[in-house]
C-alpha cells in the first residue's frame, strides 16, 4: 500500500488541453499529419499529453493551455543544463546579436573543435553538422570511403535518424536503400561475427549506440566482453567501428560513452546535449581516419552558423563545472528506485532499465504497455511529464524535490492502474 | 512472388469471402441462392482454394477446402483467376463433381452484389445501414488483404517481420462495429478474422463509422486523427504503424 511517508498531494484537478487541441485541429489543416515525427501524439496518449509548448525555465515547461510540467523528457534529450539557461543563453545571444551566420565559419568553430578533441580522448579531429542523423549517415560514409566497401552493420532496432539507410517509418523506402544494410541482435557477438564471416572483406562500418535504448522496451546494458569482442572484430575485419552517442554522449560521461564502457569506437556522433538546445551535431574521429573524412562532402546551410557553437562552448563548460552527468544519474536513480518501492506498494513489479540519467520504468508482466500508457497519461495530466514507450531523460536542473514529488503523483497514478486493471 | 501471383491471392482470400458476408445481409443475394445447397471452390495452380457453401439462402466462406466442392472454379494461371475476378471474362472451369450452368449463371449474377458493395458505392451518399455494409465489406478485404500481403507480398516483407510474433490487432468501429482482427501467429503465420481478440497486443478505435469509411477509402489522415481522438490506439502502437502501412499497399494491387 502507499508509503505512509508521503505527502498528502493537493486534489488533483484535471488539466485542460482545450488550446492545443485547438492548434492541432489548425496544424492539421496545413502540415501533414499536424505533428509529425518523434513528437506526434500518436506515440504517447493523444487526449491526455500536451501538443505544444510555449516556453520552459530549468526542468520544467509550459504548454499552450498553461499547464506546468516537470519535464522527464528533457525536449527528447537537447535541453541538459535547463531551458534558458543564462549562462548559455547570454553565450548564443552575444553571436545571434553579432549576426550569426556569415560566408565563413567564426573562430568559434575552431575552439570546439578544440575542445572535443580535447574533451574526447580517442579523437584526433571534428566536424560539424544540425541534427543527430546528419552526422551518423555522414559517418558510414566516411566508413565507405576508407575502406572501399559498401556494407553496413546496426543492431536491430536501434535508432539512427531518418536516412533511408535506417530510418525506421515505411513510407517512400525501396528495397535496394537497405541492400547493404545488415543487422544482428544487441549483445550478440556471434551474431555479428556471423556477419563478418558471411560478408568477408565487404563490411565497412558497424554502427551502434554505447548500450541498446529501443522505443517499446527496456534499455539493455552491454554484456561483459561485448564492446572488447565488437572493437575486436572491427579490428580483425578491418571495420570503421562508429559510436552513436547522439542520444546518450555526455550523459554518462562527459569523456564520451566509450570512456564509461571503457572502449575506443573510430567514430562518435554527438548531438544531444552539446548546446543545449541549439541545433548542433559533432562528429569526432581518430587521425587514420581524417583523409577520408575529407574527401566525403559535408555542408548545410546552417552548419557553421556561430551562436549554436557558443552555445556549445558555454555548455560544455558548464556540465564540467556542475559534475552533470553524475548528478543526472543521482537524480535519475532516485526516481527509478522510487517508482519501483512504490509500485511494488500498490502491487506492481515495476522493471527499472538504463542508467539514472536516461532511465526507463515499465510495467513487467505486460508487454502490450496498456497499464504503462495509462500510468503515464496519469502522472503527465499531474505535471510530470513522461513517455510511455520511450527512455526519459535528466537535466542538471532537476532537484531531489523534483524527482519526489514526482513520486507523490506517481503514487496517484498506480492508485488509478489498479482500480483500471486489477494487480 | 510475382504481382499475378499476389493479386490471385488477394481475391481468393481477402475478397471472395466477402461473398458470405453479402449473401448474410443483402436481400437480392439472399434470394439469389435460395435453394443452393452446393460448395463452389475456387483455385489456381500452386496456389490455395477457397470454397464457399451455399446452405439455401446462406453462405460461409472457407478459406482451406472443408468439404468436397460441388463445382470448381479452377484456374491452371494465376493471371486467368485474376481476369475472372476482374470481369475480363474467362474460360469455363473444370467441373468437379456434376455440371450446373445455373449455379454458374448465379454466381455471376451474385458477384455483381459484391462488387455492388466493394466498388459500386464509392462516392455515393449512403444510408446508415448501407454505409455500415460497405464499410464491413471493405474493412473484411482490408484486414484479410493486409493479412495476404504480409505474407506474400516481398516488398512489405521487412515490414511484415517487424510485427511482432503473437502479435494480434483488434479493429474497432464505435459504437457497434463492424469489427475485425488481423493477426501474426507465433509461427509467424499472418490471418484475420471478424470480431475482436481477448488481450490484444494493440487496438485500433475508430471513433465512428464515417471515421473507418476514411481509412478504407484511402482518405484518413492517421496521425491527425489519432490527434484529435477520431483514432484511438492502445498497446503496443508500433503494430498499427507496421499493419497501416502494409494496409496502404492493398490498394496498387486492387484499385
Ligand atoms: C541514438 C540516436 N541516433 C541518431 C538520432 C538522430 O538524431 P536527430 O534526430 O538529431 O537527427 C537520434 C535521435 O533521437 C538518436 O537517439
Amino acid at each position: 500500500m502507499p508509503s505512509k511517508t508521503a505527502k498528502k498531494p493537493a486534489a488533483y484537478k484535471a488539466p485542460s488541453f482545450a488550446k492545443n487541441k485547438e492548434y492541432f485541429l489548425r496544424a492539421a489543416k496545413v502540415i501533414p499529419g499536424a505533428i509529425y515525427g518523434h513528437q506526434t501524439p500518436a506515440i504517447t496518449v493523444p487526449g491526455s499529453y500536451p501538443y505544444y509548448a510555449t516556453h520552459g525555465e530549468g526542468c520544467y515547461y509550459w504548454d499552450v493551455d498553461g499547464n506546468r510540467y516537470i519535464d522527464y523528457m528533457c525536449a527528447y534529450g537537447p535541453m541538459v543544463t535547463g531551458y534558458g539557461n543564462p549562462i548559455v543563453e547570454a553565450a548564443a545571444q552575444k553571436e545571434f546579436a553579432k549576426g550569426n551566420c556569415y560566408n565563413h565559419p567564426t573562430p568559434l568553430m575552431v575552439e570546439l573543435a578544440e575542445t572535443l578533441v580535447d574533451q574526447i580522448k580517442f579523437g584526433d579531429w571534428a566536424v560539424f553538422g544540425k541534427n543527430g542523423g546528419d552526422m551518423t549517415t555522414w559517418c558510414t560514409l566516411v566508413a565507405r570511403e576508407a575502406t572501399g566497401r559498401k556494407k553496413i552493420v546496426m543492431c536491430k532496432g536501434e535508432y539512427h535518424g531518418i536516412g533511408a539507410w535506417c530510418t525506421p517509418g515505411h513510407g517512400g523506402l525501396i528495397e535496394e536503400d537497405r541492400m547493404h544494410i545488415h543487422t544482428f541482435k544487441w549483445n550478440d557477438l556471434a551474431g555479428l561475427r556471423a556477419l563478418f564471416d558471411k560478408y568477408p572483406g565487404q563490411i565497412a562500418g558497424v554502427i551502434m549506440t554505447p548500450f541498446h535504448h529501443p522505443a517499446f522496451g527496456d534499455s539493455e546494458m552491454p554484456a561483459p566482453g561485448f564492446w572488447p569482442g565488437v572493437r575486436k572484430l572491427c579490428d580483425d575485419n578491418g571495420a570503421v567501428l562508429i559510436l552513436d552517442d547522439v542520444r546518450v554522449g555526455w550523459r554518462l560521461s562527459l569523456d564520451g560513452s566509450n570512456e564509461y564502457f571503457g572502449f575506443q569506437p573510430d567514430l562518435a556522433c554527438y548531438c544531444k546535449a552539446i548546446a543545449n538546445g541549439y541545433p548542433l551535431s559533432a562528429t569526432v574521429g581518430r587521425d587514420s581516419l581524417k583523409n577520408a573524412a575529407a574527401n566525403v562532402y559535408l555542408t548545410g546551410s546552417y552548419w557553421n552558423s556561430a551562436a549554436p557553437m557558443a552555445a556549445a562552448l558555454a555548455n560544455i563548460k558548464l556540465l564540467k563545472k556542475q559534475n552533470g552527468p553524475a548528478h543526472m544519474i543521482k537524480m535519475g536513480e532516485r526516481l527509478q528506485h522510487g517508482l519501483v518501492a512504490r509500485g511494488k506498494a500498490f502491487g506492481f513489479e515495476m522493471i527499472a532499465s538504463g542508467p539514472g540519467s536516461i532511465p526507463f520504468v515499465r510495467f513487467g508482466e505486460e508487454s502490450n504497455f496498456m497499464r504503462q500508457q495509462v500510468f503515464c497519461a496519469e502522472v503527465t495530466k499531474r505535471g510530470h511529464f513522461i513517455h510511455p514507450h520511450h527512455n526519459w531523460f535528466l537535466s542538471t536542473c532537476h532537484t531531489e524535490d523534483d524527482i519526489d514529488n514526482t513520486l507523490d503523483a506517481a503514487e496517484e497514478a498506480f492508485k488509478i492502474v489498479k482500480k483500471q486493471f486489477g494487480e | 512472388m510475382d504481382r499475378e501471383q499476389i493479386l490471385a491471392r488477394l481475391n481468393l482470400l481477402a475478397v471472395l469471402p466477402v461473398m458470405a458476408k453479402v449473401v448474410g445481409f443483402d436481400e437480392e443475394a439472399k434470394r439469389l441462392t435460395q435453394g443452393w445447397n452446393a460448395t463452389i471452390q475456387f483455385g489456381f495452380l500452386g496456389g490455395p482454394t477457397v470454397q464457399l457453401k451455399f446452405d439455401d439462402g446462406a453462405c460461409r466462406a472457407y478459406r482451406q477446402p472443408a468439404a468436397r466442392a460441388d463445382l470448381s472454379f479452377w484456374f491452371p494461371t494465376a493471371k486467368m483467376l485474376n481476369n475472372m475476378f476482374s470481369g475480363k471474362g474467362f474460360a469455363l472451369p473444370l467441373i468437379n463433381g456434376f455440371w450446373n450452368i445455373k449455379l454458374i449463371k448465379g454466381f455471376t449474377a451474385l458477384s455483381k452484389r459484391m462488387e455492388h458493395y466493394l466498388k459500386g458505392l464509392d462516392n455515393q451518399e449512403l444510408d446508415e445501414q448501407t454505409a455500415l455494409r460497405v464499410l464491413e465489406c471493405k474493412l473484411a478485404v482490408a484486414t484479410w488483404g493486409t493479412a495476404v500481403l504480409a505474407e506474400y507480398d516481398p516488398h512489405v516483407k521487412d515490414i511484415a517481420e517487424h510485427i511482432p510474433a503473437g502479435g494480434v490487432a483488434n479493429i474497432v468501429v464505435q459504437p457497434s462495429g463492424p469489427n475485425f482482427f488481423f493477426k501474426k501467429t507465433s509461427a509467424g503465420a499472418f490471418l484475420a478474422g471478424d470480431g475482436t481478440v481477448k488481450d490484444p497486443t494493440v487496438e485500433l478505435i475508430f471513433s465512428s463509422p464515417t471515421i473507418a469509411f476514411q481509412l478504407v477509402n484511402g482518405k484518413l489522415d492517421a496521425m491527425a486523427a489519432l490527434g484529435t481522438g477520431d483514432v484511438v490506439t492502445r498497446g503496443y502502437v508500433l503494430m498499427v504503424d507496421d499493419v497501416s502501412a502494409i494496409m496502404s499497399k492493398i490498394e496498387r494491387y486492387l484499385a
